[in-house]
């Protein structure tokens, strides 16, 4: 099978703003090493395979329990950095998209509703293709 | 097919702290992958690979996790003869890694064992002791089993 990069996304919000891009740059230098490789790491191997590697860790259950489409990565940092996507969600088959900047404190997500947060934002990209953008 | 960094990346290269960071962690998924994908390549399940090296299931299963940072290397010594290859460890530039990062793919991973590359390495050898071609061929033979060269 010939081996093709997945395209990765960023969300941005209602006014524009690259939260993914924020929440990387806020984070330590060390952090924001291990995001960057683990990113460009993800965009080669691809969600399976990140998944048997343990990078990524998923589908995830949103508060009322129900399965989602969303992932979270797994990097082990100064903290546990664990971003929220999902496949697509235009193209699932190529893509992925960042939806949420989030670590995980005493196997608690912090933000706690990063799961949610991550759906509805995924819902609003598929509304409107343009509140996403070609992750740097 | 190779890629080329970000320049914003690039910069934050500059940064030693990042710098060193970005390299640990990607020998982390370098080795974490590559074991999966010999593993894979050769149809063994973790129980067998784990038999092979005289380890257990489990540390195999932690070797694979791209997070794992506790690296030995008589531990990558004793899987390196399980799958039958040669195992390299080097310092090297930042230059010559971020070239690495750039031509990262599962392919590139991807390494035969002796058995399959045997015939090769000793038709080079071959050409390189500048035997005729019929005595590479009767050599190839001998290696490989086959009839025919």
């Amino acid at each position: 099978m010939p081996n093709s990069r997945w395209e990765l996304y960023d969300y941005v919000d209602h006014r524009g703003r690259n939260v993914i891009a924020e929440w990387i740059d806020s984070l330590q230098q060390r952090d924001q090493a291990l995001m960057d490789e683990k990113l460009l790491v993800l965009e080669e191997i691809g969600p399976d395979q990140a998944l048997q590697t343990r990078l990524l860790a998923g589908p995830l259950r949103n508060s009322r329990r129900k399965i989602t489409s969303i992932y979270k990565i797994h990097a082990k940092g100064t903290v546990q950095l664990r971003p929220m996507l999902c496949k697509g969600p235009i193209n699932n088959d190529v893509e992925l998209t960042l939806l949420v900047g989030a670590i995980e404190k005493g196997r608690e997500l912090v933000p706690a509703n990063a799961v949610d947060t991550a759906e509805d934002r995924r819902g609003e990209i598929l509304q409107n293709p343009n509140r996403r953008e070609k992750h740097e | 097919m190779s890629r080329k960094l970000s320049n914003k990346l690039l910069a934050k290269l500059e940064n030693k702290e990042y710098r060193q960071a970005f390299a640990e962690s990607f020998l982390n998924s370098l080795i974490a992958t590559q074991l999966r994908t010999l593993r894979s390549d050769r149809g063994l399940s973790q129980e067998q690979l784990a038999l092979m090296a005289g380890m257990k299931q489990s540390r195999i299963s932690a070797l694979e996790n791209v997070n794992y940072s506790s690296w030995s290397i008589s531990t990558l010594q004793r899987l390196a003869a399980a799958l039958d290859v040669a195992l390299s460890v080097k310092f090297e530039s930042f230059g010559q890694l971020v070239k690495t990062v750039e031509a990262f793919s599962t392919d590139a991973l991807r390494v035969p064992p002796f058995e399959e590359e045997k015939a090769s390495i000793y038709y080079q050898l071959s050409v390189a002791k500048s035997l005729s071609p019929r005595d590479s061929c009767t050599w190839n033979r001998k290696i490989t089993g086959k009839l025919k060269c």
